[in-house]
């Protein structure tokens, strides 16, 4: 196993479009450390200020930027982990070295992970650089901000391998990566939100299970500041799951399609 | 060669897959022995790359087994240092590079990177090693393949198709390679569609046609076991001549005025009943048995024996159409 977790590990590390996704976790974050501050000051338009954060939730808010940007994006490790393997066909290869396809997957559930980890280390990256200076500079306390740091650190963390999980649970189901990265970014960015809002307004019930609403219940710290459920703002009057249940919740939508997939296209003929 | 056997025999027992209603390969029974170069011919689609798939268990056969000395590939413990493939020159990702590739390839075997420059240097890329395996031709991803089959140092090795692409060079170096690398007690079962190809390599041959074993043997065994042998005689006597053959038995055509084809013989059978008789030859040419033909014949849905031999003794009129 450690030796197929080696390979992985060379193998996503030379592999251009995870740096690109991973580089992305920068930028992304930056432009949620504005909407930080646009939400810290007054952010009605004309009129729109940007301010030093204050409150507990807008310092959490700031310090956990990067949580909209893994929402986006760590899925597409996950995708973009397993389904490259049949998009150039190097599976014929990997499987050749590491014959048992359940020892493939499990690598790259650890390898994903450690992509996760990495990505969500660059969104804190960008709130150090970006974010706490544009604070201080504004008469806000990076302190008061790092004090949250028990509470949001963490949960990014979690957050970002779960999410990296469910990539790569939905890449081994489908296999085709332009089907999976559509699929894993229209999902987040639209379809999901409309389904949800649909499913709430027509038949009042709270789908606060799919994978986009169980990962804000489970990040429900810096959630909460991003208008997520309990905030009422907007459409989302609906109430968000226990941040256990939002976690466990996130690690079905992750292993539920990656054993459905090991059983059925991942352990296909390879052809 | 060395008598030293270092590989494993890979062991192929009633192997069949079928896709649907297509019968890819059927019931599929040989053994590929160590210190040899076995070819596995077959025209295209005859099923070689399934079987070879099956043998590395990326296929799963609808019944039989494949296993390498007694045991499947999926259970050897670490199969990149006991068996070798190249199955396809495709199979690289386009932006990484070749020693990156490599790296991966020596990481799942367990092996440090030393091994990469030397399977680099070996298939002669050494100067190609941080280019983008993209930009590489069809040439130099086969040897590149190669290389990654061959950082294990396995003492198996499974080629399909492997001269696809290589120019003459390549092919002349993977054929001394492969007649090396045998040399050492390893094993080598190599795939394509033309015996000609083959023909210098290979010690012995499995074919194979419409996912059936057609024949198994070394390339001399096939060639004499084959009824093809023909001789061609051209005498001032071909009328004469074709009654003692017809009188002795012989199947023959008469393909122009002083020339006869006699076929199923030897020079031994056909000599001393010329002499017998006392013919008169002017030329007398051991047409022998064309292995190109030969594999056509098994390839084209025929086996052993199955070959009807030209009807009756008598010899056709020059012009006449060949039986």
């Amino acid at each position: 196993m450690t030796r197929t977790i080696r390979a992985e590990l060379v193998k996503m590390s030379t592999m251009p479009g995870m740096w690109v996704v991973l580089g992305l976790a920068f930028p992304l974050t930056g432009l949620f450390v504005i909407v930080s501050f646009l939400d810290a000051g007054t952010h009605v338009f004309p009129h729109q200020t940007f301010a030093a954060v204050q409150t507990l939730a807008d310092r959490r808010l700031l310090l956990g930027a990067g949580f909209r940007a893994v929402t986006l994006l760590g899925p597409l490790l996950g995708v973009l982990c397993v389904t490259t393997e049949f998009r150039h066909k190097t599976i014929t290869g990997t499987l050749l070295l590491t014959p048992k396809r359940s020892q493939v997957l499990g690598a790259k559930v650890v390898v994903s992970a450690v992509w996760g980890v990495g990505m969500t280390v660059i969104t804190f990256v960008a709130v150090a650089v970006i974010g706490l200076p544009w604070n201080g500079s504004m008469g806000g306390s990076a302190t008061s901000v790092l004090d949250q740091a028990g509470a949001v650190v963490p949960e990014l963390f979690v957050a970002t391998v779960l999410l990296a999980l469910f990539g790569l649970g939905f890449g081994t189901l489908v296999k085709n990566q332009i089907a999976g990265v559509l699929v894993t970014i229209g999902g987040t960015l639209i379809l999901e939100g409309l389904i949800v809002v649909l499913v709430n307004v027509i038949f009042h019930y709270d789908l606060n299970w799919m994978p986009d609403e169980a990962t804000a219940a489970f990040a429900g710290i810096i959630a909460k500041g991003m208008g997520f459920g309990g905030s009422g703002s907007g459409a989302n009057n609906y109430s968000l799951l226990p941040w256990w249940a939002g976690g466990l919740a996130m690690l079905g939508w992750g292993i539920v399609p990656l054993v459905v997939g090991y059983f059925t296209t991942f352990s296909n003929d390879v052809t | 060669m060395s008598t030293d056997v270092r590989g494993l025999p890979i062991e192929i027992q009633g192997l069949t897959k079928h896709f649907g209603t297509v019968r890819a390969v059927e019931d599929l029974t040989f053994t590929v022995a160590p210190g040899r170069v076995t070819g596995f011919l077959g025209p295209n689609g005859s099923g070689k790359t399934t079987t070879l798939r099956m043998v590395l268990g990326l296929v799963a056969p609808t019944a039989g087994r494949a296993t390498f000395g007694g045991v499947p590939y999926q259970n050897l413990p670490n199969p990149g240092l006991s068996v070798g493939a190249v199955l396809e020159a495709t199979n690289f990702h386009p932006a990484r590079r070749a020693r990156s590739h490599l790296r991966s390839v020596a990481r799942a075997c367990g092996i440090g990177d030393s091994r990469v420059d030397e399977c680099l240097d070996l298939v002669g890329l050494h100067d190609d090693a941080t280019r983008k395996v993209g930009g590489f031709s069809l040439g130099m991803r086969q040897r590149l393949e190669l290389a990654g089959a061959l950082i294990g140092n396995p003492s198996v090795l499974i080629l399909d198709e492997p001269s696809n692409g290589l120019d003459p060079q390549g092919i002349a170096w993977l054929r001394e390679f492969m007649r090396y690398f045998a040399g050492q007690g390893n094993t080598v079962l190599v795939s394509s569609h033309l015996l000609s190809e083959m023909a210098q390599t290979i010690d012995e041959v499995v074919i194979l046609s419409h996912g059936q074993l057609r024949a198994q043997g070394s390339l001399e065994q096939i060639a004499s076991t084959m009824t093809a042998s023909t001789m061609r005689v051209r005498s001032p006597e071909a009328d004469r001549l074709a009654g003692v053959l017809a009188d002795a038995h012989f199947a023959c055509t008469r393909v122009s005025s002083d020339q006869v084809v006699v076929h199923d013989v030897t020079p031994e059978k056909l000599g001393p009943l010329l002499a017998q008789h006392q013919v008169i030859v002017y030329e007398l040419v051991h047409e022998g048995t064309n292995l190109e033909s030969v594999f056509l014949s098994l390839t084209e849905g025929m086996g052993f024996g199955d070959q009807a031999p030209p009807t009756g003794p008598s010899v056709p009129a020059p012009g006449a159409p060949v039986p």
